[in-house]
Order: C-alpha cells, then structure tokens, then sequence
C-alpha cells in the first residue's frame, strides 16, 4: 500500500501546487463561477459526469453485484432510464404544466401545482434530509477508502476523511483552476475504463464473465439473484427498477435558468455527450461487481479486509498494483470529495438562501447568511460522523434506502399533479410524510427480508391511498388550476406533438409574459 | 421608436420558419412577428482576497441577466469565441412591439446581488465572505418570433421562438380562446388565415403566401 499513499499524496500536492502557481503566475485570479468561457461540449460532458460519480459507483453498486449477480442490474436499468424518461411523450403533460406554472424545479413544481407553501416547506424538509443520507453514504465510502490506504479503524477513517472533505468545501476554491476538475474527471474515468478493459480481456469477454459465473452459481445470471434469493418477489424487482427513475424528482436540484448568448448547438452537443456517458458508467461498475466475485472467489485473501465494498480497489490492487492502483484510489477520493463538496454547498444554499434569508431574516447582510451557510455544512458533518461511528450503514443500502424514500414520498405528487385534478395540497402533504416514513422505517428495520417488498413499494403504495383519501379534506383544487391542467392537456386545440417535445423548459418565463402580451394586443386591435 | 441595442440573433425569420418545419413538417404556419422582450446583464466581481495578504488577487467573477418583466435570474453560456461578452447589434423597433420592463434597475441590482451571493455559496468553496460589486451593467432587448399556425380544425395556435438560440414554447393559448371568441376575434383571425389582412401586411416583411412561393420554392425548404 505504500506506494498508493504515495501517489494519492502526489495528487492532492500537485492539485494544489497547480492552483497556487497559477495564482502566482496571473495578475489577477479571475474565475467565472456563472457565465465566462466554455470550455467545449466534450469538456463540459466530462465535468457535468464527474460530479455524478460517487462513492456510490465505485463501492455500493459493485458491492450488490458481488453478492448477486445480474439481479443488481436492474438499479442500472432504473438509474439510466432516470433522465430518458423526460424525453418520451409519456412526460409531456407534465412537461407542459412545468411550463405553464414557469417551475424549473420539482419542487417549485410542487409547490405552484398545489399552491400551498406547507407542500413546499414538507417536500424540502424531505429532500434535505435526503441529500443528508446520500451525503452520509459518501462519508462512509471515504472511510472505507482511507482504512484501505493506511489499515485505520473506521471511525479514525471517518473523522480524517470528513476533516479533508470538510477542508476542500472550504478552501478548496483558493486552489481551483478551470482545468483541476478536468484532470479529475479524466483520472475517474480514466481508471474506471482501464480496469473494466483490462478485466474483461483477461476473463475472455462477456461471454468468459458469464461462463465463470455460471461455474460459481448459474443463479447469478438470473432474475432472482444468486441462490434465487428475491424469487417471486416483483416487489422488490419494480422498487429497484423505479427507485432511480423517481427518486432523483425528490433530490433538489440548485437549477439556475440558462440563457445562451452563442451558438446553441454546442449545448446541444454537451447534453449529448453527457447522456452517453450516463447509459455508459451506469452499468461498468455492476460488471466489475461481478468480475471481482470470480476472482476473489477463487483468492478471497486478494479482497481487502473482505469488504465486498472494497471489490473495485481489491481489483485495481490485484490488476495493476502500484502506480495504477494509487491512481484509482485517488480516483474514488476525487469522486466523493467533488460529490460531497457539492451535496454540502447546495444544503448550505438552501439553509442559508431558502430558509434564513427568504423566511426568517429578509434583510440579513451578506456576512450572516454566509456565517449561516457554513455553519450548516459543518453541523452536516458533525452529525455524519456521529452517526457513522454510532451505527455504520451499508453504503449501497443507505443510498437505496434514501432513494427509496425519495421516490416514495414525490412519486404520487408528482404524478397526481397532471393527472387528477381533484388532487389537492393536503392529499399531497400527507402522501408525501407517509411515503417518506414507511418507505424510511422499512429500510432501517430490514423489514425487505422478511417480507419480499421494496422499501419502495413499501412506501409508494400507502403514499397513493393516502394521496386518495386526504384529497377529499383541506381546500379544494381551485377553478383556475383546475383550467391550467386542462390546458396542459391540450385537449382544446391539437397543437404539433412534435413541438410540444421540443420546447424549451427555460422559455417558460418568457412564454408566459409574451402570451399576456400578444393576447393583450389582439384584444386592443378588436376594441379599436 | 426605440433605439436599443438587441442579443445578435442566430436566426433570421426564415430560418426560424425551417427550423420549426424541420421538427414538424405537417405545420400549418399562418403568420409570424417579432416581439422584444427586455433584460439587464450584470457582471459581478467577488472579490474575496481584499485587506488579506495571501490571497488578495483571489477574485470570483458572477455573471447574470435579469429579466426586466417577471424577475428571473438567468446565469448565462458564452461561445468560446466571443471573450465572454455578449454579442450586441443596434436596432430600433416600435414600442408596441416591446414588452414594457415591469422591474426598476435597482431592483433588478438586488436581484442580481442575490443571484451572485447564492452562486458564491453553492460554488466558489471558499470560507469568506466576499465583497460583491457590480462592474458591468448593460440593459438590452432579446428578440423572439411568434407564430401564429393552424391545426387541422382550424383552430390557431402560436409558437414562440427565440431568435437567438431557436429554443420553442407553445404560447398558453388556450387560456385565451373563450375570450377571443367572445369579442369576435376569432373570425378575424379566420379572416388572416384566408390571406386578407397578410396583403396589407407584406411591406412590413411580414410572411404571406405569395412571398413564400416567390423566396422559398418548396425544394428549398427542407421538410
């Protein structure tokens, strides 16, 4: 492990130098947080995938894939389907009603839809807590990395990682340089491609994976799971396929609107770019879960500490020891500190901006809210390495569970908002509170094994009759969003289908204030 | 009139009329005309270093653009090859042909203080508190098209596309029917679509039949 902490030294040393030298060397150390140069569609895709990739990719998915085989794919399926399930026709109702409210964001979306801020104080407080647990499990996989670096028990591996986490959301950008993520983002992918290229050639192919699969256990190719383990059991099937497609509604998003001032095909060409390689390393690190279960089958003593966790860095060890293997781990620790790093920043964004400045101190200066907004991610950490030291999760399984809760809790809200009208805000707020804590419950007290439901279907199912019943009390659906629905329907006047698809999310400001306008001046030419 | 400077467009009517018939070639298109909507671009220095002797150059630069009629912080995606400034023309138009700015400037100041102050916390990962300034200010107008178009009803509806970046949205026009109908303007907009008042229209470039047989001959429009 020596020279793996040596390089992972040389990395951090050198990001650092990097950004130091470039602050010397420049008159001034001029950055564009918003707006500034592009850096091209490739560079941008790269970028936009990197702060994507998590201690989830690199530990929790491989992890149940090493337990189970092809069954983990179907969290694959559900995790790449996520952001082509807003391209279909199926979503363009609800695309046109995100329009006409003008909301960018699910929970705006919410929040407008049923108009009553209590949904929306509900649906953050759900998703805030959310983000905690994703930002938890990103704790636990720095632990886990840092006690396979330098063998510290976990808990030293928790305080020391959370303390370098910690330090580069706070200091991180005195350092920063355009190309630092860049050069990230081509080590993780870099590595990850490298490994998978490597594993593959050695095992003969995908048709030698499955053949040395089959020699272990023939149930590892199958629906079920090794030894059938979810046999008959479609609950937990659907709850992994959806929890992605749905859950990721329930993770707040700080979405800016964008306006272009250049050419639009290079953002075009971005978001392409992105999208493939989303399809690409959603499933890559399934298939090294799986790899490793053979080699480290035929040589458990190559599989670090026996942690399954652990199966890709036990594969970089085992693969190309040395240098190689230094490089993946730095590879892991880049992808949770950019993962985290951000995860922190936009709870900070929301407690500070959301909650202290717009609610409770309007007129707060600029040095309180930015006291506030740091305090927040300290506390954040704080209470992440307690509760990591007190009872360490699974890293897959609290990242499931936190989507399973997600989806659980948005899912009938989200759905109901365009497709029933009488769906009102105390069938949603209700829905979503029983959602979010059967869906929770299920997951903390294992109740999956016992029963053969997802703790996704766990919770949807009673956040759907919750959503039924509660829609007949509190106030009903106004005449207005009643009309608003129905137009988002487009049922009076058949308007291209085609366009509908195409139409930009980001004009819905514009759209709506054009519209009063250009209507307002028909009706002036009539009267005249 | 107002004389302004305008977001250079990347396209021109024609080209807004092909790029919709490209993604639909079944449009019944009827009309189009142009509408000026109003922005303020502002560029804020950060600067984080002053009176601290390591990192006193250490400077965040937030750019954004507020929309004079709801409020709306935009963050903005420059070309690479334009230097990270906007690229301007001069032009004039009527005033009915512009939305009117709802927002003063210094409101629009607050917006975009509040706008760079969230960037700076969900993005510069840096511990202090920065002293925000603005540096630029430019107010300008961004071009859009409406056009109008039939279904096979011949019920219309309008289509609003952006002359800068083609991006499209279907105006909410279906809140307007019943009241259209009711001060008779539907049967006008009957009377536009059988070509009466495009004649009258043709001189202020507007799109009529005859001119779109004459400048763009079927086999140049790509369907």
């Amino acid at each position: 492990m020596r020279v793996e902490i040596i390089v992972l030294i040389c990395y951090f040393i050198g990001m650092i130098a990097m950004g130091l030298y470039w602050n010397k060397k420049s008159k001034s150390s001029e950055d564009y947080m918003v707006g500034g140069r592009s850096m091209g569609p490739l560079v941008t895709a790269l970028t936009l995938q990197t702060t994507a990739m998590s201690g989830f990719m690199f530990m929790g998915g491989p992890s149940l894939a090493y337990q189970f085989g092809y069954f983990a794919l179907f969290y694959a399926i559900g995790d790449a389907s996520g952001g082509l399930i807003n391209l279909t026709v199926l979503a363009r109702r609800m695309r046109r009603l995100s329009q006409l409210l003008d909301a960018i964001s699910p929970i705006e979306y919410l929040e407008k839809r049923y108009q009553s801020i209590p949904v929306k104080i509900i649906g953050c407080i759900i998703a805030v807590f959310g983000l905690s647990c994703y930002v938890l499990g990103q704790f636990m996989a720095t632990g886990k990395t840092l006690v396979t670096l330098f063998g510290f028990p976990l808990e030293a591996g928790l305080i020391i990682g959370v303390t370098v986490i910690l330090f580069y959301t706070f200091v991180g950008g005195y350092f920063a340089v355009a190309w630092t993520d860049v050069i990230q983002g081509f080590i993780m992918i870099g590595s990850l491609i490298v490994i998978f290229v490597g594993v593959m050639f050695d095992m003969g192919g995908f048709t030698g994976l499955h053949e040395r699969l089959a020699a272990i256990d023939p149930s590892l190719l199958g629906f079920w799971g090794r030894d059938n383990h979810y046999e008959g059991q479609w609950g937990v099937i659907a709850g992994a396929s959806l929890i992605y497609m749905i859950g990721y509604m329930g993770l707040p998003h700080s979405v800016n609107k964008h306006m272009a001032m250049g050419s639009p095909k290079k953002a075009k060409t971005s978001v392409i770019y992105a999208t493939i390689w989303t399809q690409l390393f959603c499933f890559i690190p399934y298939f090294l879960g799986m790899a490793g279960l053979i080699y480290f089958t035929a040589e458990p003593q190559n599989l670090i500490n026996g942690d399954m966790e652990l199966v890709i860095p036990s594969l970089a060890a085992l693969k190309f020891p040395g240098v190689f293997s230094g490089l993946m781990l730095t590879a892991i620790m880049s992808a949770i500190m950019s993962t985290v790093a951000a995860l922190m920043l936009l709870i900070a964004t929301i407690v500070s901006i959301d909650f202290y400045k717009r609610w409770l101190r309007p007129d707060a200066s600029d040095k309180k809210v930015v006291f506030v907004s740091r305090a927040s991610i300290v506390c954040v950490g704080v209470i992440g390495v307690i509760i990591a030291i007190l009872n360490p999760p699974g890293i897959f399984k609290l990242i499931v569970d936190t989507f399973s809760f997600l989806g659980a809790a948005f899912m009938p809200s989200y759905i109901c908002a365009i497709w029933w009208k009488k769906a009102n805000a105390t069938g949603s707020a209700v829905s979503m509170v029983v959602g979010c804590l059967m869906a929770w419950s299920w997951g903390t007290f294992n109740l999956e094994g016992i029963t053969g439901i997802h703790a996704f279907i766990a919770g949807v199912v009673p956040a759907w009759i919750c959503m039924i019943i509660f829609s007949n009390f509190g106030k009903p659906t106004s005449p207005e969003m009643c009309d608003l629905i129905e137009r988002a329907k487009g049922k009076k006047i058949d308007v291209s289908k085609q366009v509908e698809v195409a139409a930009s999310k980001q004009l819905s400001t514009e759209s709506k204030a054009i519209t009063q306008f250009v209507f307002s001046r028909k009706s002036a030419m009539v009267e005249a | 009139m107002i004389s302004t400077k305008i977001l250079g467009t990347q396209y021109t009517p024609r080209e807004a009329l092909i790029m919709l018939l490209n993604t639909d070639s079944t449009l019944d298109i009827q009309d189009i005309e142009d509408v000026y909507y109003p922005y303020i671009r502002m560029r804020f220095q950060m600067s984080v270093g002053k009176d601290r002797k390591f990192i006193k150059k250490l400077v965040k630069y937030v750019d954004c653009i507020i929309d004079r009629v709801s409020g709306t912080a935009y963050d903005t995606v420059y070309d690479k090859n334009t230097d990270s400034k906007p690229y301007y023309v001069d032009a004039e138009f009527d005033e009915e042909d512009a939305l009117e700015s709802v927002l003063s400037v210094e409101q629009c100041r607050n917006k975009g203080h509040d706008f760079a102050l969230k960037q700076y916390i969900g993005k510069a990962k840096l511990m202090f508190t920065p002293d925000i300034e603005i540096i630029e200010e430019e107010q300008f107008y961004k071009k859009f098209y409406v056009i109008t178009c039939r279904d096979k009803e011949g019920m219309h509806y309008f289509i609003m596309v952006d002359a800068v970046d083609g991006g499209i949205s279907v105006l909410d026009h279906e809140q307007h029917i019943d009241t259209l109908v009711r001060m008779g303007e539907y049967d006008q907009i009957r009377a536009i679509a059988d070509g009466g008042l495009l004649e009258s229209m043709a001189e202020e470039e507007y799109l009529e039949e005859e001119i779109v047989e004459e400048e763009y001959p079927e086999e140049e429009i790509t369907r």
